[in-house]
């Protein structure tokens, strides 16, 4: 007696992590990751990471960062030049709702609108005097 | 331009940029990971100088950068090429 065995098909998600950054002075950059589903449509499931980042001494260093890590957007900021822990913003900054595409237009937006303020108090708060 | 209002004009393209690749993903499809998008505006000439500048060192530093330029056309608002 023979036995007939189906093979099930089995659809596997391929997901991609991306980076790219967009360079906006020789010492300013905006740098975001984010993952993507390998289908027809390249669809966008989740915004790793989108950061604010200054270049000190030939080093670049993420002064705030978004990320979407348990499904909501997180705002991360570093403390200082000399202490590269980092708070997580509370409260009323955190977008609880949206899509992916949401939350980059969302950050890309928070940092269009302040980032010389994140600038400013990053390099007040590491004792550095000239902004440029 | 000074340094801030080249980051600021800058910002407001990368900020249009984001959302065209968040809604059309393939279109970058064949830019390699980690590779820097530097921004070509349509009309502001001397936005695009700073950026000439900004993409040779960025280069020089053998970086991986493509180069973004805007478009008048609705329908295909950017055009990427890899800069070597």
């Amino acid at each position: 007696m023979s036995k007939k065995y189906k093979l099930k098909k089995k659809t596997i998600e391929v997901t991609k992590i991306i980076t790219h950054h967009h360079p906006l002075t020789a010492s300013d950059r905006v740098t975001y990751s984010y993952s993507y589903k390998k289908d027809r449509n390249n669809t966008i499931l989740e915004v790793v990471n989108v950061s604010y980042e200054v270049e000190i001494d030939d080093e670049w260093i993420t002064i705030l960062r978004f990320d979407s890590t348990h499904g909501k957007m997180h705002c991360h900021m570093r403390i200082s030049l000399q202490n590269p822990e980092e708070v997580v913003v509370p409260g009323g900054w955190i977008a609880r709702k949206g899509t992916p595409k949401n939350w980059l237009s969302w950050a890309m937006k928070d940092i269009r609108k302040k980032y010389l303020n994140y600038r400013k108090g990053f390099f007040k708060r590491s004792g550095i005097k000239n902004l440029y | 331009m000074s340094k801030i209002k080249q980051l600021e004009k800058n910002l407001k393209l990368s900020g249009k940029l984001a959302e065209y690749i968040a809604t059309n993903p393939k279109e970058i499809k064949n830019i390699p990971n980690g590779a820097s998008f530097v921004i070509f505006s349509s009309g502001n000439e001397e936005l695009n100088r700073e950026n000439k500048e900004l993409l040779k060192s960025l280069k020089e530093e053998g970086k991986k950068v493509v180069k973004v330029t805007e478009n008048r056309n609705k329908k295909q608002p950017w055009t990427f090429s890899l800069a070597i």
